[in-house]
């Protein structure tokens, strides 16, 4: 992007990619100052282990020790959900980054060679997106053993195909450019001009799928994690409170409500990482929109 | 040793696939069988509408694509090409002429061997506004092909980059910038710049004007002059502009439908070519002289596909003085008189 | 000769991210009635602004600032003024009256519609009530003529055909026929109006030297060649007989022959049709071929606009006389025109070629000279005169 000062100025225009941006640096602030906003007690070994005040099974409403109130097994919510950003980056950033790199191999050996390597590789992509998603998911998940690392790596399984695609698709077109022939004509081998001209140009609409994706991928992951398939018990990660809140959704009946601290909270804060990165990448792929660029 | 590109018989077909297990259904005859010859310090101008080769006969010239058969060879001594010629009547399975053709023969050169053939020969494109990598600043486009080749050591690329852009009339100062930020006659040099790095033998320009105003082609075409001069440059030149090509080239060759019809020096090409295609293509050329308008010989009917070119004469359908023959066998290439060619059964 | 379209002060701007671009600055232009006027220049001229601000056409972020286009309308016979209209009658003109030709023949054609289909759709647009009337005919023909048993099934959807064609005939777009077209069975009862616009697509077709228009008429644009199609835009543009027709750039992506083939087609389109064309490219060969007068713009103004023999023979502005030096002919050297293309955001102040002018004096880069009609019918916009 030889323009930042265009970019930058075009986010900052539209209220709903401006939004988008304002939410995604709030969360990565989070993230960062973690230990500051939400200390780890004295003693207590794993941060990522969310503190527990007691073992009764019942969450606790919002007082002033527990800031957002306790979920089953008085686990601190406010913890939970601090910490669980940082989970949440985690999950997403390395399943994107390991995806990308898998789906940039693949896609480029793929769509610049073309051919049997092209059929072979196709064939093999398509035999990973002929499964629905999260069931293959949830299946690798329980085949490795339910933690995060697992969910990691089921997802990515899951994600790398539709990228190698979009990858491939993206260099079938740029491999006819003039400029890649104008490469090739100069005496340049193919891994030159695959990464120096086809990629760097290939890599835009990638990214903006990405964007879109991260969203998708924390979701997922909170499903997997709901369904009791992700972290271990007392993890600081979103997926994971909900899991707890499962039981506590609907209250007594005089009080169906009564628990809605623990099952709002966690939703909430997977539900702004989302919109956050959805608004993002929207943002994004207006701006690289040839059509509207403006020079 | 005057003879720098020899092109023997040359075809390039591009398969056509089709049906369920996409086999190959017939092909695309880009260039069917063309035969010429580059002198050193030639201004060669090739000629012909869409759809005749001329593209395709460059871009395989200089390797961009494997031929499908034929001969081709880059600053081969005379003696060695017709050893391989003698040896060819005689014996085409003996050995040695394997080795040779091997050794010499561009059209089977391969991987590396055609990498660093393009040190000597290269191509600049038709459209300036395509042909450089809109990410790329152009110290990194103009400097590309000395790092391929390690011609220089990288300190030195630098200087080298300014010293080629001044020469092609770049001004200096504008090294980080990108492709976007030029006119489309900038670019063009800036591609010219490209072209001229490794300091090859052999330049094939693909209408390097066409995508050009009429002011700036004229800056253009000096340029190709100066330099050609310069650094005692052989050129290529692909134009559908007849004006240009009368002006500028010492030898024109008019394609047809994947075939050479007519070759000679410019003023019998163009005052009195023989072949019915080059004098209709010649008389067809708009000239901005308002009393020039009579006599035109409308051509009828449309060029056909080169995937199924007509039989015998590619040119017989439209042509006003086809008989039999011309629909039985296609004429090959015959001289005429000094270095005139013509491929026509009944030349005018 | 009488004008068709008269331009004044024209002035089109475009309001980019980068800047303001002048590309159209106080223009006067005059097209007159059975004349193919050439408008020559180079990028950033605004030769191809100027059709398309006679069409309203011109896109976003361009905005047509100031001046008037006035159309002399034979059939209304009256002065319409084209920047003021309401887009509805805008809308009836463009097709109709003014028609347009763009560079590229597949660009105007929409692929998944046959050539027939897409001509027809002019006719049904601006020639519904003489296609109704036709239709009329033939029913009435019918119900005449008709005679057996199957006839006399058919008599009352006769009957209704009959009315509804003559109620098209009549008026535009009256009710009954439009509510039936939205009714899916009962749409069939207007099929006559398409076999209508069918027969006078072939017609044109055959107009422009299509060879056995009929089958042509069924096929699909990526069927034709790059001619071929370049022609069916034509018979498309001319379809309603409009007064004016605008060409931009019509042959620059053809081949030679081609080329040859369509400015002879234009040149007999003037003579058949009676139609005035405006004729836009950058070649000056090709202007010499078909136009009678031609004009020179430069960086949104005009240069200089004369007859044809006038202008090649004896050009007077700077500017036209190197752009005709610039052209490679033998034996000559070749000319350039020193320095670049005028910047389109900041230009020169003054004239916009003073910076390049062999004869530029003080005065070129104060004020802009005006138009001044040197000789009979040469008209210059130069301090030089």
């Amino acid at each position: 992007m030889s323009d930042w000062r265009f970019t930058v100025r075009q986010l900052i225009k539209n209220p709903l990619s401006l939004a988008g941006v304002i939410i995604i640096a709030i969360f990565i602030i989070i993230a960062i100052f973690a230990p500051l906003i939400a200390p780890t007690p004295a003693g207590h070994l794993n941060p990522y282990m969310i503190p527990r005040d007691g073992y009764v099974a019942q969450p606790q409403p919002p007082s002033e020790e527990h800031i957002l109130g306790t979920t089953q097994g008085q686990y601190d919510i406010f913890y939970g959900v601090i910490w669980g950003t940082r989970s949440a980056f985690r999950v997403a950033l390395v399943v994107m980054a390991i995806t990308i790199l898998i789906g940039i191999l693949l896609g480029s050996l793929a769509g610049y060679f073309g051919g049997l390597l092209d059929e072979i590789i196709m064939r093999i992509t398509d035999i990973f997106l002929a499964f629905p998603f999260l069931i293959l998911a949830m299946a690798i998940v329980l085949a490795l053993g339910p933690s995060l690392k697992s969910v990691i790596i089921a997802l990515t399984a899951v994600w790398w195909p539709s990228y190698a695609r979009l990858i491939r698709g993206d260099i079938l077109q740029l491999r006819e450019e003039d400029y890649v022939e104008a490469a090739r004509g100069l005496g340049a081998s193919s891994s030159r001009v695959i990464l120096r001209h086809v990629l760097p140009n290939a890599i835009y609409p990638t990214l903006i799928m990405a964007s879109l994706d991260i969203g998708a991928v924390v979701l997922s992951a909170a499903g997997l994690s709901f369904l009791g398939l992700g972290a271990p018990e007392g993890y600081a990660d979103w997926g994971q409170m909900t899991e707890f809140a499962r039981n506590w959704m609907v209250g007594p009946p005089s009080d169906p409500f009564k628990y809605w601290y623990a099952v709002i909270t966690p939703g909430v804060f997977i539900l702004f990482f989302v919109l956050g990165w959805n608004l993002l990448g929207d943002a994004f792929r207006d701006i690289f929109d040839p059509r509207l660029a403006r020079r | 040793m005057n003879t720098l590109v020899d092109i023997r018989k040359l075809k390039k077909h591009f398969p056509i696939l089709g049906g369920v297990f996409r086999r190959s259904v017939g092909a695309v005859r880009a260039v069917d069988g063309v035969s010429l010859t580059i002198n050193r310090g030639q201004w060669l101008g090739l000629v012909g509408e869409s759809g005749c080769g001329k593209t395709t006969l460059a871009k395989t010239l200089i390797r961009l694509w494997k031929p499908t058969s034929g001969h081709m060879y880059f600053d081969i001594p005379d003696a060695v090409r017709s050893e391989i010629e003698m040896l060819e009547s005689q014996d085409k399975n003996s050995s040695k002429l394997h080795s040779l053709l091997k050794e010499n023969d561009l059209a089977t050169f391969s991987g590396a061997r055609v990498r660093s053939f393009h040190r000597h020969a290269q191509l600049v494109h038709q459209d300036p506004f395509t042909s450089l990598n809109p990410r790329m600043k152009i110290k990194t486009i103009v400097g590309e092909p000395l790092r391929i080749h390690k011609v220089l050591p990288s300190d030195a690329v630098k200087t080298a980059v300014e010293e080629l852009l001044s020469t092609v009339g770049v001004s200096s100062g504008q090294l980080e910038r990108y492709p976007h930020q030029f006119s489309g006659g900038q670019r063009q040099r800036i591609a010219i710049a490209r072209a001229l790095a490794t300091k090859p033998e052999f330049i094939a320009f693909d209408e390097p004007t066409s995508a050009l105003d009429v002011s700036v082609q004229a800056q253009i075409l000096n340029l190709l002059k100066d330099l050609k001069k310069e650094f005692g440059l052989t050129y290529l030149y692909i134009t559908h502009e007849l004006l240009i090509a009368e002006s500028v080239c010492d030898y024109i060759a008019v394609m047809y439908l994947g075939k050479v019809v007519e070759m000679g020096r410019p003023e019998e090409i163009f005052h009195a070519a023989r072949h019915p295609y080059s004098r209709s293509l010649i008389a067809a050329t708009p000239v901005p002289d308002p009393k020039r308008r009579v006599g035109r010989i409308v051509l009828p009917g449309e060029v056909p596909s080169p995937a199924n070119p007509p039989p015998g004469c590619a040119f017989h359908p439209r042509c006003s003085e086809a008989s039999e023959k011309c629909h039985e066998s296609g004429p090959e290439l015959k001289l005429i008189g000094g270095d005139h060619y013509v491929a026509c059964f009944r030349p005018l | 000769m009488e004008v068709l379209v008269k331009i004044r002060d024209l002035t089109v701007k475009f309001y980019t991210y980068e800047g303001v671009v002048h590309a159209i600055n106080d223009l006067d232009l005059d097209i007159r009635r059975g004349e193919t006027l050439g408008i020559v220049g180079e990028t950033g001229s605004g030769k191809t602004m100027t059709a398309l601000a006679i069409l309203r056409l011109v896109p976003y972020p361009g905005r047509i600032e100031s001046g008037s286009i006035v159309f002399f309308d034979r059939d209304r016979a009256g002065e319409l003024e084209l920047l003021k209209l309401s887009n509805d009658r805008m809308r009836a003109i463009r097709g109709n009256k003014i028609s347009m030709v763009f560079q590229e023949p597949g660009a105007a054609l929409n692929p998944v519609y046959t050539i027939g289909d897409q001509i027809s759709e002019v006719f049904l647009l601006h020639r519904r009530q003489e296609l109704g009337r036709q239709a009329k005919q033939r029913v009435d023909g019918l119900l005449s003529n008709g005679s057996g048993p199957a006839a006399a099934m058919k008599r009352p959807f006769w009957r209704w055909q009959s009315r509804l064609y003559n109620k098209i005939a009549e008026a535009p777009d009256p009710l009954e026929p439009r509510i039936l077209t939205h009714i899916p069975l009962f749409r069939r009862l207007l099929w006559r109006l398409r076999d209508e616009a069918r027969l006078l697509t072939v017609d044109m077709l055959k107009d422009v030297e299509i060879p056995d228009p009929a089958r042509v008429a069924s096929r699909y644009p990526h069927e034709l060649s790059g001619g071929m199609k370049q022609r069916a835009v034509i018979a498309m543009a001319l379809s309603c007989s409009p007064e004016l027709l605008i060409a931009d750039e019509p042959t620059t992506s053809l081949d030679v022959t081609i080329q040859a083939q369509m400015l002879e087609l234009f040149r007999r389109i003037k003579v058949d049709k009676g139609a005035s064309v405006l004729f836009i490219t950058h070649n000056l060969g090709v202007a010499s071929e078909v136009c009678d007068r031609v004009a020179v713009m430069y960086a949104g103004r005009l240069c200089e606009i004369a007859s044809v023999e006038e202008m090649f023979l004896h050009p007077l502005h700077p500017y036209t006389k190197a752009l005709l030096d610039s052209v490679p002919m033998p034996g000559k050297p070749l000319q350039t025109i020193p320095g670049v293309l005028a910047d389109a955001l900041n230009p020169p102040p003054g004239c916009r070629f003073h910076p390049r002018c062999p004869s530029a004096m003080p005065i070129c880069q104060q004020e802009r000279p005006k138009p001044k009609e040197t000789s009979r019918d040469h008209i210059v916009a130069c301090y030089l005169y």
